[in-house]
């Protein structure tokens, strides 16, 4: 390279993985940091070295998969990627500190692209703390990448097609599929929806998915949610039944309680913002799905060398996130004025073509996912809505009668939000409990302010960092790989 | 919650579309629980077909695996010896020492168990 500017990628997934390769393509010196072992994120999770897929029909994620990591394999020499390894923080001098398991650093990044990904919307509710209460993704990913069933009997319940995949996966190793519990009932559930959308690959999985439910015998119950689960040390049974349709409130004199050890949670997806939020970028709030990044078509976000691509900006999963890293990695590499705006506009317009031919379709799915108020009259006051710090329902009552009306006030009154989370799984429930308990809006209830470092690290990993600067200028340190593919 | 080893029959692998890695043996609350390097904890933890991990510092209950992801901080544990290390994201080595958590997994609380 002849240039000594530097692109970090933050994120390993599509969008993050389609950003480095545009940006490496366009001229540019990227490095990447995931947090993972291996690249691909969660949608396109690599089983570990030690394990061998024995080859079968791949279906079309699978496939999707497999072609955008043989296309990052091809540039993974040129980069520096720091695998297993966390972004803790973001200043405005261009300074990116990371931290692993036994050191960090700071790097500088001349333009930075944060395609950190989304993660479960927590939707509280009794019981929802045992083992045996899983995210659909999560179920997912480890059944894809370790094998093992999660439980034997299982009920599946959220909003959104993510758990129709789910129970399909289940399914297919073993697991008892009692039903898929859709809270709404979503346009994607006909198929003439899905027929006007043939030209969207997502739409077609969607189809392909609903049609393996059936051929499975699955069972799936539209306007209905898990409302309990029940256990001393695990889940032992389930409490189910009818959601109205408007708000998705619990029927409660219509549930129904069965044996069951797995309860698997797909209620949409939230971005993950801290790093965006640190960094200081403007965000908005979307209605039902919570805050996200505001960009620009071309991932632009408010602050001039900070790009933001997929789903850590606005939900649209992994085919969307994949035209939006590389839009994302083309912008980047024009920024630095490595690329004329001619160049980057024609390597741009396929991908945001197919964005925009997309849009439509992923607004109808986002809110047809989009959280509904209904589902909060599922918190008792014994529900613990913080998880790490063991905070219940009656003590955010008990906060709200003292006046507090936002989350950073209540954070610091009954210590939700503090733990190892960050507040991830409390502050989207707790925001919308504000909102409809005081009658406010999202933008004054507010955030939970993410502070680095934004995930746990040891002092002693803190500690290495001087070293590991010293290492990167000499570009040897064990910690930064040259590819980051098996 | 006694121990996160479960009966020794249990095996909740899923041998089709997969070669494992090699067999290991790792330690789960003083017992001998089999692995297969390439796994994380939690997985192998899981296979015996016990999902609870460890127990909360202030309502003593039990918690596991639940985003999966590393985000949660739910499933973590002492790995020899060092406490709230996440099962879903460290990998098993052999001969690796694994605790259910207690509280909050303190080093001074860790200190005087030994």
């Amino acid at each position: 390279m002849n240039n000594t500017k530097n692109i970090v990628i933050i994120g390993g997934g599509p969008a993050g993985m389609a950003a480095t390769i545009e940006a490496v393509r366009a001229g540019a010196h990227c490095t990447l940091i995931d947090e993972a072992p291996l690249v691909g994120g969660q949608v396109y999770r690599q089983v570990s070295g030690h394990f061998q897929a024995i080859e079968k029909p791949l279906n079309a994620e699978q496939l999707r998969g497999k072609r955008l990591l043989a296309e990052f394999k091809e540039i993974a020499e040129h980069i520096e990627v720091l695998n297993s390894t966390s972004v803790l923080g973001i200043w405005k001098n261009h300074e990116v500190l990371w931290g692993s398991e036994g050191a960090s650093g700071v790097i500088n990044a001349d333009q930075l692209i944060i395609a950190s990904g989304a993660y479960e919307r927590p939707v509280p509710f009794p019981g929802w703390t045992l083992p045996g209460v899983m995210t659909a993704g999560g179920v997912k990913s480890f059944i894809k990448t370790m094998h093992v069933k999660p439980g034997l009997r299982a009920v599946v319940s959220g909003a959104g097609p993510l758990i129709i995949s789910t129970a399909n996966r289940l399914h297919e190793i073993g697991v008892e599929v009692i039903a898929v519990l859709e809270s709404g009932n979503p346009p994607w559930s006909s198929p003439s929806f899905l027929n006007e959308w043939t030209d969207v690959e997502y739409a077609k999985d969607i189809a392909d998915d609903l049609a393996e439910l059936k051929r499975n015998d699955i069972p799936l119950l539209f306007n209905h949610s898990v409302f309990e689960a029940h256990g001393m040390d695990e889940v032992s049974s389930v409490t189910y039944g009818p959601v109205d349709f408007q708000q998705w409130k619990p029927l409660k004199d219509q549930e129904i309680t069965i044996d069951a050890d797995l309860v698997v949670l797909g209620f949409g997806f939230i971005p993950n913002t801290e790093l965006s939020q640190l960094a200081g970028c403007q965000h908005e709030f979307y209605n039902g799905i919570g805050w996200f990044v505001s960009k620009d078509e071309l991932m632009q976000t408010s602050v001039p060398w900070i790009l933001s691509a997929g789903d850590s900006s606005k939900i649209g999963g992994a085919v969307l996130a994949e035209d939006e890293g590389r839009i994302a990695g083309i912008r980047a590499t024009e920024n630095l004025g490595l690329i004329s705006a001619y160049d980057a506009k024609n390597r741009y317009e396929k991908p945001l073509r197919r964005i925009r031919a997309f849009e439509t379709f992923r607004n109808t799915i986002n809110e047809a996912s989009a959280f509904r108020k209904g589902l909060l009259a599922l918190i008792t006051p014994d529900t613990l809505v913080c998880r790490c710090e063991e905070v219940a329902l009656s003590q955010v009552k008990e906060a709200i009668d003292h006046g507090i009306g936002d989350l950073q006030s209540l954070k610091l009154f009954t210590r939700l939000g503090m733990g190892s989370c960050q507040g991830r799984n409390c502050a989207p429930s707790m925001g919308e409990y504000l909102c409809h308990a005081l009658n406010r809006i999202p933008e004054e209830v507010g955030r939970i302010n993410p502070r680095p470092p934004v995930k746990p690290v040891t002092l002693g990993a803190l500690a290495q960092m001087a070293m590991a600067e010293k290492a990167i200028e000499s570009d040897s340190f064990d910690a930064i790989n040259r590819g980051g593919i098996q | 919650m006694d121990n996160v080893s479960g009966a020794p029959e249990n095996d909740y692998r899923i041998d089709i579309g997969i070669k494992r890695g090699a067999e290991i043996e790792i330690t789960v609350d003083g017992k001998p629980v089999k692995a297969y390097e390439g796994e994380t904890i939690a997985a192998a933890i899981l296979a015996t077909g016990t999902r609870a991990l460890r127990t909360t510092p202030v309502k003593n209950e039990s918690r596991g695996l639940y985003c999966g992801i590393g985000i949660c901080f739910d499933c973590v544990m002492i790995i020899d010896h060092i406490p709230n290390i996440r099962a879903c994201q460290t990998l098993v080595k052999k001969g690796m020492v694994v605790e259910s958590q207690k509280g909050d997994g303190s080093w001074r609380q860790e200190n005087e168990q030994y």
